[in-house]
């Protein structure tokens, strides 16, 4: 069990409020997606969790113990950073034999292996790695860190699509062999939507919303059909987003799935769909 | 402590390579000594080979922190087994080349120039020869120089711009107010610290070496401690 509770953690730098007393439990054992806007507060909230910096108010938990200088339970704790903290000239297989040393369930051979399936070449130096190649180094030295609790600050910077894809079915198959409390932060939503279970939505240092993404994709659906039609279906509806090509309209309505209209829907020989958690979200922290 | 020791071994790692080179570049220049004299048969001596050690641990102390606490943060170490650790490995590293500085000093007296007077610091300051007292002596100014690089390095981690530069004229200008109320005292001020420096480093008292060895043991400890304020809020910086 590793369970996070953030209680009423405030951080202010000068006249900037970066978070306002949030509250948020994080239970162990689940992917969190956490989304905001830029400046919205995600980076100092990892910050925060990892003792980087330091609250202005409050306190953060894990398991009951706080986090604060505390090596033994900041040690339970991966955390991939966007900004580069390791040594410039050191070269990656190194750093993967010191992070052996920080965390002794490191997985060396799992490292080594999927450097190779990245074509990560582990004999070069931090300094000479392409922005891509350093979030794979660090992304793999996250996988690879088998700590219980893993964070990732936009671990897909810089990727390309296939890469982004092999990290996102790596992630998936490292938490379903050894499930661990995994956050996600990044800007990519869409692609991120199908690996998080829970959202957790932060607007201008504040807590906007904690829920599962299932439950939050629940209220709100897509429909599409002739325009004029979609039109005729959604007056009255709280629309969150619309696209259109040519005469064809799509159109994501805010409200409970299980309350669509089906009979106008057929009426207007319209489809349904699933909603957009991007959309949910512009929606949300607009 | 587990992770006090992994700093530990992390640090001394970093600095292991350096003082090997450092090392083959003095014996070196021992060596290029010893063969141009014996060769022309001049009558020189030489010394004090050990104060190219205190620039180099000084130049280590300046390197000791800002690369390996932001290496410590990506591993999640806390501030405070970074500090435990690096002042470990500093004292380490000191006694370890202030163990090597007198064994070179036995070896270039006794074996490699018979025939051409070596004199180290602590003879010439102390007229003192002895292991021990030569090696306790030089391992205060070695942890010294290194926790003073240490500071210096932790006081413009902290600052930003400005007041760089205002902590890179403050020496100057507590200088020249210095000498300015020297003046105005009539040579108070000179002789008082003379004073004070006769006594700590123990030359007041029959030059007494151990007395200078514990002045700066205890210079160093103060001087590792004020480092750990600044270290205590620190942050990753780019």
């Amino acid at each position: 069990m590793k369970t996070i509770q953030i209680k009423g953690v405030s951080k202010v730098y000068g006249q900037t409020k970066a978070l306002d007393k949030v509250d948020i439990t994080i239970e162990s054992n689940r992917i969190y997606g956490l989304l905001g806007r830029n400046g919205a507060g995600k980076t100092t909230l990892l910050n925060l969790v990892t003792n980087r910096i330091f609250p202005t108010e409050g306190e953060i938990l894990i398991d009951g113990e706080t986090v604060f200088e505390n090596d033994r339970v900041l040690g339970n704790i991966f955390y991939m950073t966007e900004q580069n903290l390791y040594p410039e000239d050191e070269r990656v297989r190194n750093i993967y034999k010191w992070t052996k040393e920080f965390y002794p369930s490191f997985d060396m051979e799992y490292a080594k292996d999927l450097s190779e399936r990245f074509g990560l070449d582990t004999k070069k130096r931090v300094k000479n790695l392409s922005t891509g190649y350093a979030s794979i180094f660090k992304a793999i030295a996250a996988l690879a860190s088998n700590a219980d609790i893993v964070l990732y600050d936009e671990p897909v910077l810089g990727l390309d699509a296939n890469h982004r894809d092999m990290f996102y079915k790596e992630l998936i198959s490292n938490y379903s062999e050894n499930p661990k409390t995994i956050i996600i932060s990044t800007h990519l939503i869409e692609e991120v939507a199908p690996v998080i279970e829970e959202a957790i939505i932060i607007k201008e240092g504040k807590l906007i919303l904690k829920r599962s993404v299932e439950e939050l994709l629940s209220e709100a659906y897509i429909v599409s059909g002739e325009a004029s039609k979609v039109d005729e279906y959604i007056q009255g509806r709280k629309c969150i987003g619309i696209d259109s090509i040519g005469s064809f309209k799509s159109a994501t309505v805010l409200e409970a799935m299980n309350n669509k209209d089906e009979a106008l829907a057929e009426k207007l020989e319209l489809e349904f769909g699933k909603a957009e958690l991007q959309k949910l979200f512009i929606s949300l922290t607009n | 402590m587990n992770n006090i020791y992994k700093v530990i071994k992390y640090q001394i790692h970093d600095f292991w390579k350096a003082v090997l080179i450092f090392y083959l570049i003095i014996i070196l220049i021992a060596s290029a000594i010893t063969v141009t004299v014996s060769v022309n048969g001049e009558n020189i001596s030489f010394g004090g080979l050990e104060m190219a050690t205190v620039i180099f641990l000084f130049v280590a102390g300046l390197n000791c922190f800002k690369s390996n606490f932001k290496f410590m943060l990506a591993n999640n170490v806390s501030r405070k087994g970074f500090y435990i650790g690096n002042t470990i490995a500093l004292v380490a590293v000191s006694a370890f080349m202030a163990l090597v500085d007198a064994v070179l000093n036995v070896i270039l007296n006794n074996v490699l120039v018979s025939n051409i007077p070596y004199e180290s610091v602590v003879m010439q300051l102390y007229g003192n020869n002895s292991f021990f007292a030569g090696f306790l002596w030089r391992f205060g100014l070695n942890t010294w120089a290194v926790c003073f690089g240490w500071f210096v390095t932790m006081l413009y981690y902290r600052c930003n711009t400005i007041m760089k530069i205002v902590v890179s004229f403050l020496p100057v200008l507590a200088f020249i107010i210095y000498q300015h109320v020297d003046r105005i005292l009539g040579g108070l001020a000179d002789r008082a610290v003379i004073d004070f420096l006769t006594r700590a480093m123990g030359f007041a008292y029959n030059n007494n070496v151990y007395i200078g060895a514990l002045s700066l043991i205890t210079g160093s400890a103060v001087i590792a401690l004020i480092c750990l304020l600044p270290l205590r809020n620190a942050v990753a910086k780019g």
